[in-house]
């Protein structure tokens, strides 16, 4: 079925969108629920989640690319629950890894950001992640937005793992020059 | 900025860019093989040119299922360009050089769904009017080429309507500007 199908069955309030969005983009968001839990059974809770929370949001919302929104929703609706197990002592082993490497871009201080140097931050990441080969955009957004391992990034590339770590490490260090450069220090 | 929070930010980035990291790259030929593979469809395309030039005069459209058409279907680097925020960016893609592969990653690009589709390409040149198939291999430099797309009328609910809209023009100048043929006229039919 079509996105743009799935959505009218949203916005008429009919249950058939759960099923269909759910044979459509179920394993999708499981992919990215699974990368940021490390458990299936959490992982799959939180994809229950996510289609309550689409169910919510259509209507007034009518996303344009549902995979794209049931992707935002499903990533922070598991690093929720990731910060709240975490608290716990429990799990989430490859997100931990995930956050020590963003920690090499970042302060760690809490600062008062406010809403529109945020959004400000985000088109400036953008500009860096356009402005990069495919490749590299391609690694950073499977490393930083769904989640992956190192392994499965150099699976899916036919590269070795170190090839791809000191892909990562270079990518960083260079969004955190090119922050640096346009008065950014976070 | 703590990691936790950065993190959090990154999983607001443009749905555009989300959706170009959901499939792997295309894996790049080495160098070496695509300078042969240059070469060979160069050779091929004058062996084809010189046989159609012979067989069926100038006007005549090549044959889509010939040798010269299928080296033709290559992948490679082709500009897309997108709107944000009303202006119009470009970035470089490397795809199978066919018309459906380009408008799908343009489309992608500019946040555009599925149900928009890409009905129909046609190249007019000197009066005759070419169906476009998945390649432009075959057609003759030198003249003067006009390419027609017809696109399912849902696209015109993402056009602002004003004079300016970058999005025709972002379409415009993606739809154009691959392969080996300068157009001198660009025509968007809505169906």
């Amino acid at each position: 079925m079509e996105d743009s199908d799935i959505v009218a069955l949203f916005w008429s309030r009919d249950e058939k969108a759960i099923t269909e969005t759910a044979a459509k983009y179920g394993s999708y968001c499981s992919s990215i629920a699974e990368h940021i839990l490390g458990c299936a059974a959490d992982a799959e809770e939180c994809v229950n989640d996510t289609y309550f929370s689409a169910w919510n949001a259509i209507p007034p919302h009518r996303p344009r690319v549902l995979a794209t929104f049931l992707g935002k929703l499903v990533r922070n609706l598991a690093f929720n629950r990731y910060n709240l197990r975490h608290a716990q002592k429990r799990g989430g082993h490859e997100t931990a890894l995930i956050l020590d490497e963003l920690a090499e871009i970042v302060s760690g201080k809490e600062n008062v950001e406010d809403s529109v140097a945020e959004r400000e931050l985000l088109r400036e990441l953008e500009r860096f992640l356009r402005e990069l080969p495919q490749e590299k955009r391609w690694i950073f957004l499977r490393r930083y937005w769904y989640s992956d391992s190192i392994g499965e990034i150099a699976k899916q590339l036919g590269k070795s793992e170190n090839a791809v770590t000191v892909a990562l490490n270079r990518l960083r260090k260079r969004l955190r020059d090119d922050l640096t450069k346009r008065g950014y220090v976070l | 900025m703590t990691k936790e929070k950065f993190y959090t930010l990154l999983g607001e980035l443009d749905g555009e860019l989300i959706c170009s990291a959901a499939h792997p790259p295309a894996k790049r030929r080495s160098a070496v093989l695509l300078r042969w593979a240059s070469a060979a469809a160069c050779v091929c395309l004058i062996a084809a040119g010189a046989g159609l030039w012979h067989a069926a005069g100038r006007a005549k459209p090549p044959a889509e299922n010939s040798s010269a058409a299928e080296i033709a279907v290559e992948s490679g680097e082709v500009t897309i360009y997108y709107t944000a925020d009303g202006q119009l960016l470009s970035r470089t893609e490397y795809l199978p050089l066919t018309p459906q592969a380009v408008f799908s990653c343009w489309r992608e690009a500019n946040g555009i769904g599925e149900e928009v589709r890409l009905l129909h390409t046609e190249i007019r040149s000197n009066g005759t009017e070419y169906t476009a198939g998945e390649s432009a291999a075959g057609y003759q430099t030198g003249d003067t080429f006009i390419y027609c797309i017809t696109v399912s009328k849902e696209l015109a609910q993402y056009c602002t309507g004003a004079e300016n809209d970058p999005l025709p023009e972002s379409l415009k100048r993606t739809m154009t500007g691959y392969g080996y043929i300068n157009y001198s006229e660009f025509i968007l039919n809505l169906e």
